[in-house]
Order: structure tokens, then sequence, then C-alpha cells
């Protein structure tokens, strides 16, 4: 419920209400369906779509989580909640959740893009464009968008 | 795990007496349309839904007022509808859906409250473009489980 409250106040331009409302939601699923449920890793998605659209990328809830040199992820920097959306879209046996997977791809490229780590977004957004082809590909999307993305998953991932 | 198959085998069962399992169909069929709309099959879940709906509706003959299964049967109506992007349908359903449960004897009591049909009516209203139409309901839900179970309860995930 409060998930969905989180997009409601979304779409109504409440953004400050609506993350309250992503945060409580975050919360909630934690403590009872778990962090590998799909919409627990939607909520993430939304916690990081704000932090990203305020350019929070060093905020303490955001934070990187590579804190020791890695030369193997030297250019990716999975963010706290990024990270856990990822886990719960792919913890499962099934390949169900590839739909938010791709959106998830996408919106992870904007954030990388957004400050300014060009190769890494690029890298996200083919990933995200691979999966679309897979999951429709009867269609036909040169630059695929959220609006795109979002027409392949429920509501309660926008 | 899979669950399905075992759902499958029950409908199975079911369809070898008819005319004496209306129940235990409807039950399965409700939980098969849960299984396809949590694993983003939401053609599936339309199905799922309007037959579980038509169940129902026969078990409910000669009774003065719907069931609560009923009213639930509506609501995921709604909820197969929205996800497969009829929204105004999906919203009329879940109306019926409230409107049922306010005739039930617990609803009247206070001690339930149809969270359900308000989320997935929220969800339907959210996609039609209206999404300020749909913070009151969920506030009903808010103020309800405050009441039951105190702030930022984690008795369940609805």
């Amino acid at each position: 419920m409060l998930h969905c409250l989180g997009l409601v106040l979304l779409r109504s331009g409440r953004r400050e209400e609506s993350i309250q409302a992503y945060r409580r939601a975050y919360n909630n699923y934690k403590e009872t369906v778990g962090i590998t449920y799909h919409r627990f890793g939607a909520v993430c998605g939304k916690i990081a779509e704000y932090h990203t659209s305020l350019n929070q990328f060093e905020a303490a809830e955001y934070a990187y989580e590579t804190p020791v040199y890695n030369p193997r992820l030297a250019n990716i920097n999975y963010s706290h909640f990024f990270d856990e959306a990822y886990k719960a879209y792919t913890s499962h046996l099934h390949p169900h959740y590839l739909p938010e997977l791709a959106r998830h791809h996408f919106i992870q490229g904007e954030s990388l893009e957004r400050r300014g780590d060009h190769a890494a977004a690029q890298a996200s957004r083919a990933k995200a464009q691979e999966l679309y082809n897979k999951i429709a590909p009867q269609t036909y999307a040169a630059v695929l968008g959220l609006d795109v993305l979002n027409a392949l998953v429920a509501p309660w991932v926008w | 795990m899979d669950g399905k198959p075992l759902y499958e085998l029950g409908l199975k069962i079911c369809s070898e007496s008819p005319q004496y399992m209306l129940d235990t169909r409807a039950d399965i069929v409700f939980n098969l349309a849960n299984v396809a709309s949590e694993t983003n099959n939401f053609p599936g879940t339309l199905e799922y839904v309007k037959e579980h709906l038509d169940l129902r509706l026969r078990l409910d003959e000669g009774k003065l007022l719907p069931s609560a299964d009923t009213g639930i049967a509506y609501s995921s109506l709604g909820l197969g509808l929205l996800l497969t992007g009829n929204y105004e349908e999906a919203v009329r359903q879940c109306d019926i859906s409230i409107e049922i449960y306010s005739q039930q004897p617990d609803t009247l009591d206070g001690s339930f409250y149809p969270t359900f049909p308000h989320i997935h009516r929220a969800m339907a209203l959210t996609g039609a473009g209206r999404p300020q139409d749909a913070e009151q309901g969920l506030l009903g839900i808010i103020q309800w489980r405050e009441a039951q179970y105190g702030p930022d309860d984690t008795e369940s995930f609805k």
C-alpha cells in the first residue's frame, strides 16, 4: 500500500511526500516479504531515481559500494539501491522479471550519465537494449525511453 | 519451486466433479491468477480473474448478499484489467468490490478493511492519469492499519 501511495503522490507532483512513502515501503518490504521480492526491487529503483534527480550520488543512503579498489569494478559505481534492485530482479530461478531488469539497467544508465561516467552509462543502456530486444522482439525502439519500458511492466514499477 | 503444476493438477481433479467442487476450483483459479500477476503474465492474469469472478457469482446464486470472496473477485478483475491497460474499467470493477465489502459484517464492525480493492483502484486511477483521485482510499488503509497495528507496522506487506 505504501508502495502504491509513493507512486500516487509522485504522479500527483508531490515528490517529497512520495519519497517518504517509498522509504516506508522499503522498510516494510524488508521486514515482511524480504529483499528478493520483485516489488522490493521496484521500490529501490524509485528511491535511486529520486536521488539521481537531485544529483545526490554520494548521499549516505546512496553510498557507493566499492570502498576498496577493485579493477574489475573500476568503472561501475553500483549504488546501494541499484544493487539491491538488481538482486531482487535476478535472485529467482525463472526469468520472470526481465522487463523490470531492462528498466533497471536503463535508469542506472541515466544515473551514470548524469554523474559523468559515460562509458559505464553506455554499457548499462546497452544491457537495457539487449534485454528489450529479447523481451519484445516484434517491436522496435531505436531509442529506448522510460515510456517504452514502463509499458512492459506493472504500474508498481513506474 | 513453482507451485503452478500443483494448482493445475488441482483444477484437473476439480474438473472430474465440476458440480461439487466449484468453491475449490474458485480458490485454485484465484491462486493461479496471483501466480500469473506476480510473474508478469498479464494476459493470463486477466483470463484467470474473469474465470474466478464467474465461479464466485455462481457460488453466490440464491444468496441475499454477495460474499466477501466475490468482493475480492471484482478487485482481482480490476487488477487484471489494469495490468492489461484497461484502467477506467478497472476502476469500475474495484468500485463494485468496495461496495460489496462495505456490506460485509467485518467491514461494518471495523475489524476488516478492504485493502486490495483500494490498492488496485489507486493503481488504475494512476494509469488513467487521475492519481489525485486515488489518495483518499489509500489514506483510509493507513488510518485503519495504524489503529490496528500502530505506526509503520510490519504485520504484513499489504
